[in-house]
């Protein structure tokens, strides 16, 4: 089993009278993609700062490699916070030298770490620029580049991709994914579902301060599976029939599979009866579970 | 405290590279330098004017009801008259520059009266020297004795000796020289770097920039870093102001031709000084003390005011309340200087953000009893702590709020909850 990098047990917290977490408990694994979703004001922002000790847990443990986060762990990480500005008056490359030095870099490492960084973005020429001349695009590049300069090994990104545009969203989940692939261990919040779908592994839902979903992304959509196949086909098909109920729309049909019953033992009859031009598995989009677990009262 | 000088290092950078630092910095001794110049030049032109006007003048009148006008004074230029409606009538045609009267009741009414032409407001004073010069002069005639008249007329030195409590105390000005400069770099971390430190804070919080830097260093540290810095910005500031004063007055005294003689009183105060060098040490550390220790209240409250607002106007708006609070003794300074162990001096000592003002001041008035310094110093360091456990409160809780200023009820609720 991999090393569990972050660990949430029985956390709460609450802001005046408002319980904004309650009982939280989950675990994020060494080298995985782990999305935490939640609609606005489910308590994201708050688990992630109290993970980093910004806000102070009311009850409960939040671990980083074992350890209460504290400044001293900054080289290890990489922290893009979902309210995130730049010293707008600062220049491009001093900017993040200052914050690779504040992770923990020397001065040397920073300027080259940064200069590679600028370079991969197509933003070399800016590193004597004034952030406030730079689009606002490029300024996101900026703040991205001060996340993952130091190449850390865990990095914890707060709707990530808020506010780009699809072209540097592209580039975010492509800079994401090769940290990944370089060893890196990711948990980001969003509201992209598609994001989730594309890159993570595992994810956790929270409502209300809860965790209503927790696990592998297979894993999730298989629960929320209506248990159903489309398919399309030619000769005769029953409406009803023991393994089945189907709704046939001439030579296409979507068949939902009875209680007690698998997907394989109603293609062993679709087999035999029919010919089978076309099947797909019904899996609902985590969008739909989204939708669903938010509506569930 | 290595992520502390980064910080500090920055802070440095950017306000030294800000082109109204350097403004702000050279514009104070450059406006010392012109204004100096420009008023002791007026002056010298005044005055030479005014003995010109009385030179040049070809006939003034003297009517002397007082008999106190020698006459030897009188000469072909000044000469006497009985006539007033007469000289007033001479005057007024052009005849005469001017009439001096003396009138018989001078013993009681101590005025003279001149008609002139009009010249303007400022050479109508012209004769008034002449009137003066020659009365005093005829009078001093009288006593006969050139020694006597030479005595009179010299500037006199005086050399003063003064006790207190049955022994000689022994104060110069060059006590002055530590307090005073602590003073100064007092007055200069009040004024400009408590801003640059509310601007600083309210930078990173309106920037939406604080939670990325909370990250990678904590508060304590950040905040360590900023003040270290802004501190080293103020040396950076009391340096040049001090060279370029220096150099100002310099220049000043050489372009009056000698007359500005307050660079050579200067170098002759700091070769004269009168203090032992456990005085002088003893007198930096309290200097110290106290000018750090006032300073850091002051900041200590510029984090928690920057934290607690969500832009830097509504910062800098409250924040000018303690601002105006640190400097409010100065509106007490001539009770506070004819009494400076009094009750107003004592109490204003003892209130946080008025005691190290007091203190400096109360210090280079050699009014400090040994037990007031050592409370004095023990109350700055027990303030020193109440404020930056309140700053750290009020950083913590309100540095990441970016849109709402936090009340009093929330700040306070902070100490009995966690978080």
């Amino acid at each position: 089993m991999s090393k569990s990098v972050i660990s949430v047990k029985n956390f709460s917290k609450s802001f005046g009278n408002r319980k904004v977490i309650d009982d939280l408990n989950f675990e994020v694994f060494e080298g995985e993609i782990f999305a935490f979703l939640g609609a606005n004001g489910s308590g994201k922002t708050t688990t992630i700062r109290t993970l980093l000790n910004i806000y102070q847990a009311d009850k409960g443990e939040l671990l980083i490699n074992g350890k209460v986060y504290s400044s001293e762990m900054a080289a290890y990480l990489g922290y893009l916070p979902e309210e995130r500005g730049l010293y707008l008056t600062s220049r491009v490359l001093e900017t993040l030298v200052y914050f690779g030095q504040l992770k923990g870099l020397t001065k040397v490492e920073a300027t080259d770490n940064a200069k590679k960084y600028l370079a991969k973005v197509d933003l070399e020429d800016k590193e004597k620029s004034e952030l406030k001349k730079l689009s606002s695009g490029q300024q996101q590049k900026i703040q991205l580049g001060i996340t993952v300069m130091n190449n850390p090994k865990l990095l914890i990104l707060d709707e990530p991709t808020k506010g780009l545009d699809p072209v540097n969203r592209e580039l975010l989940l492509s800079i994401l994914m090769d940290l990944n692939n370089s060893g890196s261990t990711i948990i980001f919040s969003t509201h992209q579902m598609e994001e989730v779908e594309k890159i993570a592994d595992r994810l956790l839902m929270i409502k209300d301060g809860r965790a209503a979903l927790y696990g592998n992304l297979s894993e999730v959509k298989e629960k929320y599976s209506d248990n159903s196949i489309h398919i399309s086909f030619e000769g005769k098909l029953p409406e009803e029939n023991e393994l089945f109920s189907a709704k046939i729309n001439k030579n296409v049909a979507t068949l939902f599979i009875k209680n007690g019953k698998t997907q394989k033992e109603v293609i062993k009859y679709l087999a035999d009866n029919i010919r089978i031009n076309r099947l797909e598995e019904n899996v609902p989009s985590l969008n739909d579970i989204f939708i669903k677990v938010m509506n569930n009262k | 405290m290595k992520k502390s000088l980064i910080v500090a290092k920055r802070e440095y950078i950017k306000v030294v590279r800000k082109p109204s630092f350097w403004l702000s910095t050279l514009f104070l001794p450059i406006f010392i330098v012109v204004v100096s110049f420009i008023s002791g030049y007026s002056s010298m032109q005044l005055e030479e004017k005014l003995k010109d006007e009385a030179a040049n003048a070809n006939k003034v009148l003297i009517i002397d009801s007082t008999n106190y006008i020698k006459p030897e004074v009188y000469s072909e230029k000044i000469v006497r008259a009985t006539d007033l409606e007469l000289g007033i009538s001479e005057v007024i045609n052009g005849t005469a520059d001017a009439l001096i009267f003396y009138p018989a009741d001078i013993v009681s009414t101590k005025s003279v009266q001149i008609y002139s032409q009009d010249k303007g407001i400022l050479l109508n004073e012209s004769y008034n020297k002449l009137a003066t010069d020659l009365l005093k002069q005829s009078i001093l005639a009288d006593l006969g004795d050139p020694n006597k008249i030479s005595v009179y007329n010299s500037e006199l030195e005086f050399q003063v000796k003064t006790y207190k409590e049955g022994k000689e105390t022994n104060f110069s000005l060059s006590d002055l020289l530590v307090p005073g400069i602590s003073l100064v770099i007092y007055f200069t971390l009040t004024t400009f770097a408590v801003n640059y430190l509310l601007l600083s804070v309210s930078e990173e919080k309106e920037n939406r920039v604080m939670e990325i830097v909370l990250s990678s260093i904590s508060s304590r540290d950040l905040i360590l870093g900023k003040i270290i810095g802004l501190i080293g910005v103020i040396f950076t500031q009391v340096l040049l102001l001090t060279v370029l004063s220096l150099l100002g007055l310099a220049a000043t005294s050489t372009l009056l031709g000698g007359q500005g003689s307050a660079f050579a009183n200067i170098g002759a105060t700091l070769g004269t000084l009168n203090i032992t060098l456990g005085q002088l040490i003893g007198q930096i550390v309290l200097g110290v003390v106290f000018t750090f220790a006032g300073f850091f209240i002051l900041a200590c409250t510029m984090v928690g005011v920057g934290a607690a607002s969500p832009t830097y106007k509504e910062a800098q708006s409250m924040s000018s309340i303690f601002v105006i609070l640190s400097i409010f003794p100065i509106y007490f300074i001539t009770i506070i200087l004819s009494d400076p162990s009094g009750d107003l001096a004592r109490i204003f000592s003892f209130i946080p953000f008025t005691a190290s003002f007091v203190l400096l001041f109360r210090n280079a008035l050699g009014a400090l009893t040994l037990p007031e310094i050592i409370l004095g110093v023990v109350t700055l360091l027990l303030y020193c702590i109440v404020f930056v456990i309140i700053a750290f409160k009020l950083f913590e809780y309100g540095a990441l709020e970016y849109s709402k200023r936090i009340s009093f009820k929330e700040f306070f609720s902070t100490f009995y909850k966690k978080s």
